[in-house]
């Protein structure tokens, strides 16, 4: 893929996950493959809204140089191995999504939750253990966990989430998908644990201060 | 990325907090700008200052003891931790949905995200309400080498250098409140080790936000 149209992708892909919720101010980082060799990722530090084409950075898969003055995501690392070892992926989206977060928290699974999850995502999300960002732990956890779930999504625990796809419209479906399966799941859970057909922030609250307050707090 | 320099700028960010429901109409907000701060007046609900007039804020220099008779109750505690906190020039009391039920709970949140460790600190305390100085003394020392410390049934003070991290402090604090919350629904969960938050938190305001402003 030329350069300059990859940039493109990138940087729309930020406005478009900032519009749709799924990233806020600097956080998260997003890549597209060019060739076996080369990927661009968003810069470190930069809100999406006043990111320039021109300033996405391109990166070397095997040495994680880059190119130009602008230094990439710190989340780089991350990216080179998904496409190392995942010649099928082509683009990538890390986000902080509010959902999908809050299970990667819980440090377990989203199961498969609906038929357009399994269409979209492929199939269940698995959570790394926990791990240090950018760390090589983190990395190598997050490709067994595709590798075993087979699916597009992996929650990384106590961080967020990677979503992977043949392009980035795919990719971006995959991250959209996912923070509805992971409402869905909290969701659905509430319902079993509270012994309650209502899903909202009063019953919630109320759940939890029942279940949680800290009776001793003077 | 600057310290405020006039409370017109703090303006300018309220439709974004009321909007995200991190500011409620009756709470507080000041900001420090050389020895005086500036805090939104007991009677006026913050969206209705206007965009334009500095004098409808109450202006209070740092090392009074005399509170002017518009100033909310609040203010005694703004002006404690700007006087111990160097590094705060804009202080905001949110009232949040998840800051207000950890705040209710009565429990220390811990960082069950990442982020919260980073950009608060490796935990939140609970200190009791109450409007004297032993209680703003323990909210002071509540919010020592952190951003934010909650305060009972009655959410969250935080504190920043600018206003834009100060945003970032309320946004990830509501986020890591909702996660702690909702995690026990899942079941659990467990907050980053103490050792790898303190780490990140450390190398977050070592490099990133320096990196972050050379990329600027």
């Amino acid at each position: 893929m030329d350069v300059n149209k990859a940039n493109t992708i990138v940087r729309d892909t930020g406005i478009r996950l900032l519009k749709a919720g799924l990233i806020t101010r600097t956080w998260g980082n997003i890549s597209q493959r060019i060739d076996d060799d080369f990927f661009v990722i968003t810069p470190t530090g930069r809100t999406y809204e006043d990111l320039d084409p021109d300033e996405i950075v391109k990166v070397n898969i095997h040495t994680l140089k880059h190119e130009g003055k602008i230094k990439p995501s710190y989340e780089k690392g991350l990216h080179a191995e998904t496409y190392k070892l995942r010649s099928d992926v082509m683009s990538i989206i890390h986000t902080h999504q509010m959902k999908a977060s809050v299970v990667a928290s819980a440090r377990i699974k989203i199961p498969l939750v609906s038929d357009k999850m399994k269409q979209i995502i492929g199939g269940e999300v698995l959570c790394t253990a926990y791990a240090l960002p950018g760390s090589k732990k983190l990395i190598r956890s997050s490709i067994d966990c595709l590798s075993k779930s087979g699916s597009k999504a992996v929650l990384l625990a106590n961080h967020g989430v990677v979503c992977v796809g043949a392009d980035m419209e795919n990719a971006y479906q995959v991250s959209k998908e996912l923070e509805k399966a992971a409402q869905s799941f909290i969701e659905d859970t509430f319902k079993k644990v509270a012994h309650t057909k209502k899903f909202n922030s009063e019953a919630v609250r109320r759940w939890y201060l029942t279940n949680f307050s800290n009776e001793n707090f003077k | 990325m600057k310290a405020p320099s006039n409370p017109i700028e703090l303006i300018e960010l309220i439709p974004s907090l009321l909007s995200e429901g991190i500011l409620n109409p009756t709470d507080s907000a000041s900001v420090r700008i050389g020895n005086f701060i500036f805090i939104t007046p007991k009677d006026i609900p913050i969206q209705n200052l206007p965009k334009s007039k500095k004098k409808k804020w109450v202006e209070i220099p740092l090392h009074t003891s005399n509170l002017p008779f518009d100033a909310p109750p609040i203010t005694k505690l703004h002006l404690k931790l700007y006087r111990s906190r160097h590094d705060f020039n804009a202080i905001i009391r949110t009232t949040s949905e998840n800051i207000l039920t950890c705040s209710m709970a009565g429990e220390t949140v811990l960082p069950y995200l990442d982020d919260m460790a980073q950009i608060i600190g490796s935990s939140v305390k609970v200190v009791p309400y109450g409007e004297n100085d032993s209680v703003y003394d323990l909210a002071v020392k509540g919010i020592r080498r952190k951003n934010a410390v909650l305060i009972k049934d009655h959410g969250a003070i935080c504190g920043h250098r600018t206003l834009d991290d100060l945003y970032a402090v309320c946004h990830v604090f509501e986020k890591a409140c909702k996660a702690f919350i909702e995690a026990r629904i899942l079941g659990g969960g467990k907050p980053v080790p103490w050792i790898e938050a303190e780490l990140i938190r450390f190398v977050y305001q070592r490099k990133y936000s320096k990196q972050a402003e050379k990329n600027k």
